[in-house]
């Protein structure tokens, strides 16, 4: 074992998987802020022998290998905080969090946030409001199933994010198909990669759930000490009633009556502590309809893809949403700022069809539209794309900003229509 | 440009699993002989000094043939091969630092400090990143900010901004006095084959 030489400045830990998003928002809200940053992946760098102390891999199949790989890395270079950017980097964080003795989310949290059912075992339990739901593994006699099913209903792999998976069916016939669907997706090898990240037999499980119509919300908070600090309401304006449930546009702030954004913030916070999440950040979807509010889904990371461009903090809005997450993770809690006053809103760019992508025209007359901030492709010239419920890539995303939120909805259509996406659809 | 460096190892053998023996280029190996413990006693050896960061050595022998390494913990010597040529590199490029240094006896202007970047990336940086089929391109240096763009594997990668920041520019910050910035020009939209590609999690 080398001896400490150089005394080194305490690091913050940020663990991202390799394939996300979210790297350069992350890297750059640390630049800024000026931490001593190791960025912790599930596959090496290629320059991880040069930068010993800013470059780590970490064993995200095995929880406590990862955790015994964060304790041999902080023996030689001090760690003040660790920060998990997605689903199962955040179960990570809280494993190397508790090994390390350092603030973080509760392993026991960031599981049950991390699988589905027993996020909503504990929510019940707690008197949150979640849809009817009944927990089975894949290999179950799925006609069975199907018979006891409340309809409409919703199909739900327990592991899966971003709407991978989620299907409705409206009969026992369309239940079976769906079934069918989700049992080929559940096979795929990035399914089954989860490992016990998400806890054994997690990548057979799948809900099936009453159908909540009505408009659906995403809460962007921050806890503190058990208060949930509200970061973002979004609107979701295009209507999710299935058979899938791609997720295109958020605005904020939402357009929901005071008393409702009221409700939404005591529901999450309410389901937040329900799971034992009393810091961090949380990222909530919600049903809004005439018999209430319904948690759809629970999650202790920020917002995914790129979408946290459209969130700025401060009366300049100079902050990013990362730059306030790891300044809170390393334990500067300055008070929570305010979002800018502005509207703002992203568009995940649905994924027309399937096939592999050629190229996409038009982006620049998109970018002109007026209120339109940036139009990201990143999806590359070849790649297969596959829509859902099949697919786990994103096409791109529109970003506006504007008066209102019903100018940034109208710019975020506008740029969306002048795209024209041109591939070699599957036969 | 600067002619270019000499291979700062030229033989790599391991001998049994604890120890390994090295043979380095003519410019590396004038530091002197000695025998070292630990890196506190070879703080005046900069190869030695730098060997010890590489994890699990726990010896370091100079002498006239080369350099005997003796090293403890789980790593095989292959799995300590890169950090080693890089420990080593790293002693080259700072020499050749001071020697562009020592040449004007000031700072470096944009010109000394292209061709030392340049010199990094073709021995250290591109060599490493080609694994994941990628390279970095050295375009300019402007007051002291270097001006770069990613390629192959590189371009459009969703961890190129961590292999940029993390790697490149730490890396370039440590050997390259007066660097102000790195600035990385690259359409990364228009990667064709990223060797991670971003998915939903």
């Amino acid at each position: 074992m080398r001896s400490a030489g150089i005394a080194e400045e305490p690091r913050l830990l940020l663990v991202l998987p390799s394939a996300t998003y979210r790297a350069s928002a992350f890297v750059d809200a640390a630049r800024r802020l000026e931490i001593p940053l190791t960025v912790a992946s599930d596959c090496a760098s290629a320059l991880q022998a040069h930068q010993p102390n800013g470059l780590l891999t970490l064993d995200f199949g095995d929880l406590a290998r990862a955790a015994q790989q964060a304790r041999a890395f902080a023996s030689e270079f001090p760690v003040a905080a660790v920060f998990g950017v997605d689903d199962d980097a955040a179960v990570v964080a809280a494993n190397i969090a508790a090994e390390l003795h350092l603030p973080g989310v509760p392993v026991s949290a960031a599981r049950a946030a991390r699988d589905k059912h027993q996020q909503r075992l504990l929510l019940a339990a707690a008197g949150v409001r979640v849809p009817d739901f009944a927990a089975h593994d894949i290999g179950e006699a799925a006609d069975l199933v199907a018979r006891g099913a409340p309809y409409p209903c919703v199909i739900k792999p327990v592991s899966l994010s971003a709407s991978r998976g989620v299907m409705r069916a409206n009969s026992p016939d369309e239940f079976l198909r769906m079934h069918a669907r989700l049992a080929r997706i559940l096979a795929s090898p990035d399914a089954q990669s989860l490992g016990n990240v998400a806890g054994p037999t997690i990548e057979r499980r799948y809900l099936v759930e009453r159908f909540i119509p009505g408009r659906e919300v995403a809460l962007e908070g921050l806890m503190l000490d058990g208060t949930l600090n509200v970061l973002a309401l979004f609107d979701k304006p295009d209507p999710l009633d299935g058979p899938f449930f791609e997720e295109t546009i958020y605005v904020t702030p939402s357009r929901q009556p005071p008393d409702i954004q009221r409700g939404i913030a005591e529901h999450v916070e309410m389901a937040a502590r329900a799971l034992g999440i009393h810091r961090g950040p949380v990222h909530v979807e919600l049903r809004v309809n005439d018999g209430g509010l319904w948690i759809i889904e629970l999650a202790a990371r920020p917002i995914g893809g790129r979408c946290s461009a459209a969130l700025r903090f401060g009366a300049d809005g100079a902050t990013s949403l990362e730059e306030l997450l790891l300044g809170h993770a390393l334990g500067r809690v300055p008070p929570v700022p305010s979002r800018e006053s502005c509207a703002s809103g992203a568009m995940m760019i649905p994924t027309p069809a399937a096939g592999v992508l050629r190229e996409v025209r038009g982006v620049d007359d998109a970018r002109r539209v007026p209120c339109v901030t940036d139009v990201m492709i990143t999806a590359h010239a070849g790649q297969r794309l596959v829509p859902l419920p099949e697919g786990s890539r994103y096409l791109g995303f529109i970003f506006a900003r504007g008066d209102t939120p019903a100018v940034v909805e109208h710019a975020i259509r506008e740029a969306h229509a002048a795209l024209v996406v041109i591939l070699d659809a599957d036969a | 440009m600067p002619a270019k460096a000499p291979t700062a190892i030229t033989s790599y053998q391991p001998l049994d699993e604890r120890t390994c023996h090295v043979v380095l280029g003519d410019r590396v190996a004038s530091s002197g002989d000695g025998t070292f413990s630990s890196r506190e006693a070879a703080a005046g050896h900069p190869v030695a000094n730098a060997l010890f960061c590489v994890r699990g050595i726990v010896s370091v022998i100079i002498h006239a043939g080369g350099i005997t390494l003796g090293k403890d913990g789980p790593a095989s010597w292959d799995d300590l091969e890169k950090p080693i040529r890089y420990a080593v590199a790293t002693v080259v490029a700072r020499r050749e630092r001071d020697a562009q240094a020592g040449a004007t006896g000031a700072a470096l202007n944009d010109t000394q400090m292209y061709d030392l970047i340049q010199h990094i990336f073709q021995e250290q940086i591109n060599p490493s990143i080609a694994a994941h089929g990628g390279v970095i391109e050295l375009l300019d240096v402007q007051d002291a900010v270097a001006t770069v763009r990613m390629q192959g594997g590189c371009q459009g990668c969703g961890m190129a901004s961590v292999t940029l920041r993390q790697g490149v520019e730490t890396t370039l910050r440590q050997l390259v006095p007066g660097l102000v910035g790195l600035t990385d020009i690259t359409n990364h939209a228009a990667g064709k084959n990223p060797y991670f590609a971003a998915a939903k999690k």
